[in-house]
This record gives C-alpha cells, structure tokens and sequence, in this order.
C-alpha cells in the first residue's frame, strides 16, 4: 500500500534530517555562526514531522491489515479488535523501536519548543546531541530491523497472532509511558554533554535540564506501575514485581533517576557537586540504553524480552558504546574542572543529599550486580547460580528503610550548616514513631511483625519530620495557612513525591508480608472461606470473544454474609494462537484486592475446576504511590524558576554573596562569566 | 573553548604558596574522572563477549555420578522389576521419553536409525500411561533393549531432568558421562554423542576405566 | 495422597496442538496461563511452608520462571515432589538439599554464600560503607582545613569593574524580588 511506502520514505528523511541536524549546527558552533545555529530547531521540527509520518504510516499499516508488511503479518491478524491492532504496532521489536525513535523525536521537539529562552550556544548543542543519539539509533533500525520490510511476492492472507497476553488495555499504554521515561533521560544527558562541549563551569544547565529530568523520572515512574500493574492482573498469578531482568531494566535508570533529581537539586541551589550531577545523567542514560540492549540482544533469558537476535545486540551495543562511551570520555577529560571547593558543614542538607545519592547509587549497584551475575558469571567462570528474589529483597529492603531515615531528616536540615538543636527533635520524633510502628504492627500484623513494624516506623519518622518542616517553613509567615500558599512550587512537588513513596513502601510491606493465597478445586455450589471472605461458584459459562473462546466462572464473595462482589474469571484459548491464558477477576480496594484466577477442570470427573483466591492488603498503594509520586514531579516541573527567560546580559557576580543564599543560579552563572571576562582581558 | 582556568585556580594565584599541593590534587582528581569510563569499558566488553551464547542453563548434577539407584518395572513386563544391575555394562545410551512429548515423537525415527546402527540404547519411560507407550513403540517400533517404566517420575527426577527427551551417556562402568537436553539428531550425535561414545567404547574393550582428560575432552 | 492433579497427562489434546503450545511456553517467553495445582496440607504452616519454597524454587525448563509460575511439565513434577516432601515433613533446608543434589544450585533463586557469589552479597554493602565513611573522614579534614584558612572563600570582588559591579547589584535586585525563596529568607537572617 502507498502509505506504507510513504512511512519508510519519512523514515529515511528523518536519517537524513538528524544527519543535517547534527552536522550543519556543529559546524555553526565550530565557525561561530549563528545562523548555522539556529537550523538546529527547524531541523528538529522537521525530523519530529518525518517521525510521526513514519509512525502514523506503520499504525496504519496495522489498522489497514497491510500483510504485505512482514511486521504487521507476524504481529496481528484480521480479527484483532481494532485498538489491539494500534496497540500491536509496539507489540514487536521493529515497532517498539520506531516508537523509542518517535519518542526521541518528541522529546527533541519538545526541547526545540522550551529552550527558546536559552543561549543559541547552548540550544544548538543540545539539539545537535539529541540528534547524535536519533542518528544512531535510526541507523539501527533502518538497516537491522526495518518495521517496513515487505513480505512480497509470498503475500499473507492472514497475520499471525499478537501474543495474547499482550491483548490488554495496560499494553496499549504501558510502553510509550515507559519509553518517555527511557528515552527522556536523554535530555539531562543532552544538556549535560553539551555543558561540557560548551565548557560551561556554571550551574545554570541544572535549572534547565531538571524539569526535563523531572518529566523523563515521571513517565518512568507510571510507566514501571503500569507494567507491574498489567502483570499482576494479566499473568493470572498475583506477582506485581518479579525482579527480572526487564523489569530491573527499566528500574535501574529509575534508581539512578531518582539520585539524578536529588544531585541536580543540590548542583542547582548550591553549585556543589557538578561533576557528579553529571555523572548522574550520563549514568541514567547509559541505563536506559543499558536496557535497550538486555531486552533486545538475548544475552539473558527473561519472561518479556523480544526475540532475541545477537546481530541486533552487536548494534545496540556499539550505540551504547558510542554514546556513552563519548560521554564518558568527555566526562573524563572536561569533567574535572567543575570540581569547586565545597562549602558546607557535615550536619547540612548537602550531607543529606551525599548520603541519599549513595544509597540510592548503591541499590542501583545492588540491582545492576544482581541481573548481571549470569554474564559476570559466564565471563570469569564463577559457576551458575540463580539470583532472584530472595537476594534482591535480601538487600534492597534494608536499603530502603535506610534511605527512608536519610529522607525524613534530609528534607529538613537546612543548606550548608544547620545549627539548630535537632537532636532533641530527633530523638523524640524516632521514639514516637517507633512506639506508633510497634502499636499497629502488633494490632495488624503480628505474624509480619519486624517487616511491617520497621516499615511504619521509618515512614512515621518521615512524616513527622515533615510536619515539622511545614512548622518550620511556614514560621515567619502571619498564619500557618498564608505561609502555606507562600511555599513554592518545587517544595509541594518535593513533599507529594515523598509521601508518594511512603504510600508505595506501605503497600509493598503490606502487600508481600500479609497476602494470602489459596488453590481449591470448586464445583458449582462449593463455598470457601479466605481470609474471612466467602467464595461461592454460582454458575459456570461458555462464552465467545471476537478472537477467542472462553471459559467463565462466576464466583459470588461475600463477607459476613452479605455480598461484597461477583468476580468472573476466565481461561481462555485465542483462536489463531490456540494459547490458553487466565484472565483473573479482581475486586479492587484501597485496602485489599480480592482476586480470583481461574484454572483448568479436575479431571476426576467430579465437575470440579481449580480456583486460586488471593486476599491481598494494601496492593493498591503500590501504584497509588507511584502515581503520588509523579504527581510531585509534575508539580515541581510547574515551579516558576524553570520557566526559562532570555538571558539578557552578561551578568558578573562574586562568588562570596553565595552566604546570602539569593540566587544561586544566578551567582554561578556570573561567577563563570566574569571567569571569562577575566581570561578575555589577560 | 579555552576555560581551563577556573575559580579554584584564581584562588591559587592569589594564595601562590599553596599551588603546588593544589595541582597535585588536581591530577589526583582527574584520574578519578576516569573511573566511570573503565568501568563502563569493562561492562562493555563483558557484554559484548556474551553476545550469541546460549543463555539457558543446562544443569549437569548427574555428570560424572553413578546412574542413580532405582527399583522399577520393566515396560514390557511389568511383573519384572529391573534395578542398576540390569543396566548393560558396556556403555549405552539412557533416553528419557514419553509418549505424550511432541518433541520425543520428532526424535523416535532418529533412534531407530541408531539402533540399527547397533547403539545400545535404554527407555526410562517418563509419566506415561502404559497403553499409551506400548501402542507408541507398536507403532514407531521399538529402538530401546528395555524401557523402564517411571510412572511416578521419581528415576527421571534424581537423573536431575528438565523435560523429555534428554540423553544421558553410561559407560561401561555406569557412571555418567554425557547429558543431552532436547533431542538427538544427526548433527549433535556426530558432533557430541558418536565421539563420547566411541571413547567409551575403547576404553571399555581395553577394560580400564576411561581416560578422564579424553573423556572431558569428547563427552562436553 | 491427597492430591488432586490438573495437568494430569490424560488430558490429552492432539499432538500438534501440544507442539505448538509447548515451543510457545517458553519461546514467547510470555505466559498468561496460570497452572492452579490443588493440594490439601494438613495445616497452615505447611501451606506457607510450601508457597514460599515453589516461590523460591526456578523452573528448570522455563528458566524466567519460579515453579509457582511456571507451567512446564517439569514444574509441574518439582511442585508435586516439593508436596510430598512437606508431606513427609522435611524441613525447607532437606528440601532445598534435596532439590540442590538434582539440579545444583541453579534450583534456588537465593544465591549460596561462598566466595564466588561474595560480589553478590558483600560488595554493595561494604561499598556503601567505605562510601559514606570515607565521604565523612573527608568533609572532616575538609572542616579542619577550612578553619585553618578562614576566609579563603571565592573573593574576586576586586576584579570587577563599576559597571560590572552595578550591573550585579542590578541582578540581585532582581533575583531576590523574582525568585523568593523561603529557605533563602531564613539563611539570609
């Protein structure tokens, strides 16, 4: 069909559209000529228009059932609903990497879009990187796996199947969540990079890319619950977090993520720690790029990766050798001459931010080892082992509850010395809430005691040294209210996400310590009580999908008598693909999800079908956290000091008005302009 | 851009005195600077020698042990009970098979090519159904010198299995020499099998215990 | 026994069908099909006892997979035979022997302790350890330092000409009326 050719037509002039966008504005920066420059953003507008053509020609390609398309042959079929047929595009390694492309090409423009107000140097290298990435991995994709390769002459009648599993709403969204976070980590990695190319010392770049790394670590944060979200209804077993090497692999740039925005916090409000602020984000995007590799190149065996073909592999792996191994490079040779004396006190939210950045680093580490022990392995014959689960959680949990005490005191401490008499505060606030912990872990849960109780303790110290920071911010205001509406932007983000991870960490010590999971055989009739809900199967139904016939139970649950729900889970078995799959039913609360999946008969002849009844407390604030979470970045992103504007003139500030503690942006960027100015006039 | 000097280094100039322990950290820092990039190489090249391996693992715990004790009947006959010492002393082929494993059905024809190549060959009839497996050798003909019926799994299980077929090689003395997960072709047994065999073999009709550094060598 | 098998091997569909679905369990690498397995303990602890050992237990031929996952035939066996084992009331160290003899060490997804695997266990904590200790030996010297040479801060003041110094109170001016922060007041106290 015409418009499939049309989308690999736009596909090879985004090549050469990022191939224009990365030569013509070095060249500009190289000669100093701004017009050259300023092709930089057209060229990134223009690409974004060829990718979106490019994708929009592949969507319709599946919509149209273009068999004549391998790709589309191989991953859907005529009587796929039409929404799956969309969502199918990314069910696939050749169309999930033309949507990372699309992604990327997004984020390109978005930035063309924001940075508007930004020196044309700056701007120019920004986009000039971003492009650097695109061509790589656009290289890639047109000459290892083209979504728009052609079956012909041998036209298929029909596709083959989507896998079933992935016919589901939570695929529809769950993958481009993910890549916006995946690929948006580029962008802190782009203005990093380009500080260093510009030779920029000043911490300006910190206020520009944080939004941006803000928005990436938020999409990654939905994107990474929608996925565990998606499993635990999808695959039937009530897992939410399987620590496999695809789920670590999205976790880890989250990791590092995470420290990134701590680092960029301090880099940005006190100019310490701008080399290790750039580290960050070269590490957070070699993660991401990390991931890309893992998932497509078969180098670990993993419940969801794609097909795995080492060819591909090799080429990832050159692209994530090139580009961070540049950046690295870079890193090595202009990164230590932002290296500044320090200028802080040990009991100072720098220390508190060192501490957090370390721990976090070290889960990331922690994980990191853990999926790559099968290669280390391989590689010094250290013998195979399986790491899983138990080792995860073995050493991430108590990490966890140490960055959780890190947090609770870290956000009030104040910058550089703090010399208040916190040890009191201190002492009394960890007393209650280990008091607090002890009393409702003993009332709740006493068979999960220790877990549960060091949970709630930690989060208690949390919230209580919050309290207190509201107290303490809001003290020089009339009333607590009008100081309230005085707090800035940032800070609201900066507490909603913390309260979204103590929302998370609950539920997950709730969820793992206390869920209950029972197999039965159930006829008609049978009743079973779990947890003290009753489970009764009323009926069962034969029913017929538009591409799959299925197996219904319906199963009353009632509590005390009276009904709380009418769950029917299905088995079904997809016409085209002949797999069996479970759909479970689910009763969500916000205090427990009741959940039912639905076996295969007994074969005893006794009517009789396996049933597996999970009660599990608290699951819900798992993803509830993390949507509480990027919920505070987004409300961050909003504070009105990332709104960028033009910088109008040369500025020339001393660094010892850094004590004032105005601006310290500001100060920076002076101190390195007049850094400039002085080597100019010598 | 010509930026190497920066604030710390102003203040160098106005505190003379102290340059030169300053310019030895500063070479001390950048050296620090390249760290992530050696590690990052490490990583890559650790990678990169992974590429293209296979990546399941195979679990080899029966390697190198006696065949595992058992007591079970005899296919044919299920009256007859057959243990280690019914096994043959010569070296043999120990094929784990069911009826009901597609893969197994793909593997039979090459098995009885091998038995008219003389190889001597012993079922362990994994979970299957008696009727079943009797009516699958009447049909496909039968290439074992016996089959051992392990209905229960629990043979299959200490052999350390992951799934029908797999292979194991006995020498003549009945210990483990070779495990075959999948089925046997005519590629893997000229590549794997013929070889690891045909040192037994040898070594069997010399009646000594095998070579071992031959046998590591040929029964990979 | 008190067991009641599903995937019993009578259910048999046709061949091809099975083939088809066999290749597919593990090459699509993706499964939504939840094998139920029913067994009856005879007490709760058991129960638990067995949950939390086919949890740790990985699947021999789906290797992405824990037995109480994995819908391979074989998983299907190890399950039955951790069943009878708990039965018998072996403890999870026998079983875990018992299971570690069969299939080595690639049967528990809980990495033995020895030195091969002590990258595994003790390297991120003691990493964390020498981090932060040595981030505080640090900023101590640091504080020594800095009080032995007070008011050795960033001055270049001197450097700037009267332009340039209107030019930056003109800055602050407008920083501090633009950019209020709340922290800042306080530090400016």
């Amino acid at each position: 069909m015409l418009i499939t050719e049309l989308g690999y037509f736009a596909l090879l002039t985004a090549f050469v559209l990022a191939l224009l966008q990365v030569i013509l504005p070095t060249i500009g920066v190289i000669r100093n000529q701004v017009a050259w420059q300023r092709l930089a953003p057209s060229l990134a507008w223009a690409q974004f228009a060829a990718m979106i053509t490019s994708f929009g020609a592949l969507i319709a390609g599946f919509y149209y059932n273009d068999f004549s398309l391998s790709y589309v042959a191989q991953h859907s079929n005529t009587l796929l609903p039409w929404y799956y047929k969309l969502s199918a595009t990314w069910g696939g390694h050749e169309g999930s990497l033309l949507l990372w492309m699309t992604i990327m090409a997004t984020w390109c423009a978005l930035v063309s879009y924001f940075s508007r107000g930004l020196p044309l140097s700056m701007r120019a290298r920004v986009l000039v990187i971003l492009a650097g990435v695109q061509l790589m991995m656009l290289t890639m994709l047109i000459f290892t796996s083209s979504p728009f390769e052609r079956t012909l002459p041998n036209l298929a009648v029909d596709g083959a199947d989507l896998n079933p599993v992935l016919q589901d709403f939570g695929l529809i969204i769950h993958p481009p969540m993910l890549y916006m976070g995946y690929v948006g980590m580029v962008v802190p990695f782009a203005f990093c990079m380009a500080t260093l190319w510009e030779g920029r010392l000043d911490a300006a770049w910190t206020r520009w890319s944080r939004p941006w790394a803000l928005a990436a670590w938020g999409f990654l944060t939905i994107g990474i619950a929608l996925g565990s979200w998606w499993a635990y209804y999808e695959l039937g077993w009530g897992g939410w977090w399987f620590w496999d090497p695809v789920e670590n692999a999205s976790f880890m740039p989250w990791l590092v993520g995470l420290a990134l925005l701590h680092s960029l916090a301090v880099t940005e409000k006190r100019g310490v720690f701008k080399a290790w602020t750039i580290m960050l984000a070269i590490f957070a995007f070699a993660l991401s790029l990390l991931g890309t590799f893992l998932v497509r190149s078969g180098v670990l065996t993993s419940v969801h990766s794609f097909a795995a073909d080492p060819t591909r592999g090799l080429v990832i792996l050159a692209i994530l050798g090139i580009i961070i191994g540049s950046g690295l490079l870079m890193f090595a040779v202009r990164g230590w001459r932002l290296t500044v004396e320090s200028q802080y006190q040990l009991i100072s939210r720098e220390s508190f931010l060192v501490i957090n950045n370390a721990i976090i680093l070290i889960a990331t580490l922690v994980v990191l080892l853990g999926t790559l022990y099968p290669i280390i392995a391989d590689a010094f014959s250290l013998g195979q082992v399986s790491v899983g689960p138990p080792y995860f959680n073995a050493l991430f949990v108590p990490l966890t509850w140490l960055l959780l005490i890190a947090m609770g005191m870290g956000s009030n401490i104040r910058w550089k010395q703090d010399k208040r008499p916190l040890l009191g505060v201190g002492i009394a606030i960890a007393a209650s809430s280990i008091v607090l912990a002890a009393i409702i872990a003993y009332f709740t849960s006493p068979s999960a005691m220790f877990n549960i109780g060091v949970t709630l303790a930690v989060s208690f110290w949390v919230l209580l040294w919050m309290i207190v920071d509201f107290r303490d911010k809001t003290k020089n205001a009339p009333n607590f209210f009008k100081g309230l509406r005085q707090l800035r932007l940032s800070y609201w983000g900066q507490q909603t996400a913390h309260i979204g991870v103590l929302v998370a960490v609950i539920g997950i010590a709730f969820t793992s310590s206390l869920s209950i999971e029972r197999d039965v055989a159930m006829g008609i009739g049978d009743t079973v009580n779990v947890q003290g809900y009753d489970f009764e199967v009323t009926e069962f139904f034969e029913i017929k999908g538009s591409n799959f016939d299925a197996t219904q139970a319906q199963v009353v649950v009632s509590k005390d008598g009276r009904e709380v729900a009418k769950l029917t889970p299905e088995k079904r078995t997809y016409i085209i693909s002949t797999m069996p799959t479970t759909e479970a039913a689910i009763d969500p609360s916000l205090m427990r999800d009741v959940y039912v999946a639905l076996g295969e008969p007994i074969a005893d002849g006794s009517n009789q079908w396996a049933l597996r009844i999970y009660v599990k407390p608290l699951i819900r604030w798992i993803w509830l956290g993390a949507i509480i979470m990027a919920l505070g970045g987004l409300i961050s992103m909003l504070d009105k000091r990332y709104r960028i504007k033009k910088i109008k003139a040369p500025l020339l500030v001393t660094g010892s008005l850094a004590t004032y503690g105005v601006n310290e942006v500001a100060i920076e960027q002076a101190i390195s302009v007049s850094t400039m100015s002085t080597l100019k006039e010598k | 851009m010509t930026m190497s000097n920066n604030t710390p280094e102003q203040k160098d100039s106005q505190n003379s005195k102290q340059r030169n322990p300053k310019t030895m950290k500063k070479k001390q820092t950048k050296l620090w600077f390249l760290i992530p990039l050696i590690l990052f190489f490490g990583l890559v090249v650790i990678l990169y020698m992974r590429l293209g391996k296979p990546t399941d693992i195979v679990t080899n715990t029966a390697l190198e042990r006696p065949v595992p004790t058992f007591e079970l009947p005899l296919l044919a006959d299920t009256t007859r009970t057959i243990t280690n010492d019914n096994l043959p002393d010569k070296p043999f082929l120990l094929n784990v098979w069911g009826s009901w494993y597609p893969t197994c059905v793909i593997e039979h024809p090459f098995l009885m090519q091998l038995e008219e190549r003389g190889v001597d060959i012993v079922g362990v009839n994994y979970k299957d159904e008696i009727g079943n497996a009797l009516s699958y050798l009447n049909r496909g003909g039968d290439p074992f010198s016996m089959s051992i019926q392990d209905s229960l799994g629990q043979f299959a299980l200490d052999l350390g299995i992951t799934g029908a077929p797999e292979t194991f090689v006995v020498d003549g003395d009945g210990i483990i020499r070779q495990h075959i997960v999948g089925e046997i072709n005519e590629a893997n047994w000229q590549q794997r099998v013929k070889p690891c065999l045909t040192v037994l073999n040898k070594a069997n009709k010399n009646n000594d215990s095998p070579d071992l550094i031959q046998v590591e060598e040929m029964c990979k | 026994m008190n067991v009641t098998r599903i995937r019993a091997p009578q259910l048999k569909p046709n061949i091809v069908l099975k083939l088809a679905s066999l290749i597919l369990a593990c090459l699509l690498n993706m499964t939504a099909n939840a094998a139920i397995d029913v067994y009856d303990f005879d007490s709760p602890q058991q129960e638990a006892q067995y949950r939390g050992l086919i949890e740790e237990f990985r699947c021999p031929k789906c290797q992405n997979q824990n037995l109480a996952a994995s819908d391979a035939p074989i998983a299907q066996d190890l399950k039955q035979k951790v069943y009878d084992l708990i039965k018998d009331r072996r403890s999870d160290a026998e079983i875990r022997v018992y299971m570690q003899e069969r299939y080595g060490d690639f049967i528990s997804y809980k990495p033995p302790m020895r030195p091969s695997t002590w990258i595994l266990w003790f390297f991120p904590p003691l990493l964390l350890l020498v981090l932060i200790i040595g981030w505080f030996w640090q900023s101590k010297r640091r504080q020594v330092v800095a009080r032995g040479q007070s008011g050795v801060t960033v001055n270049s003041t001197a450097a700037l000409t009267s332009t340039e110094k209107a030019e930056l109170d003109r800055l602050l001016s407008q920083a501090e009326s633009v950019d209020h922060d709340i922290t800042s007041l306080e530090d400016k106290k």
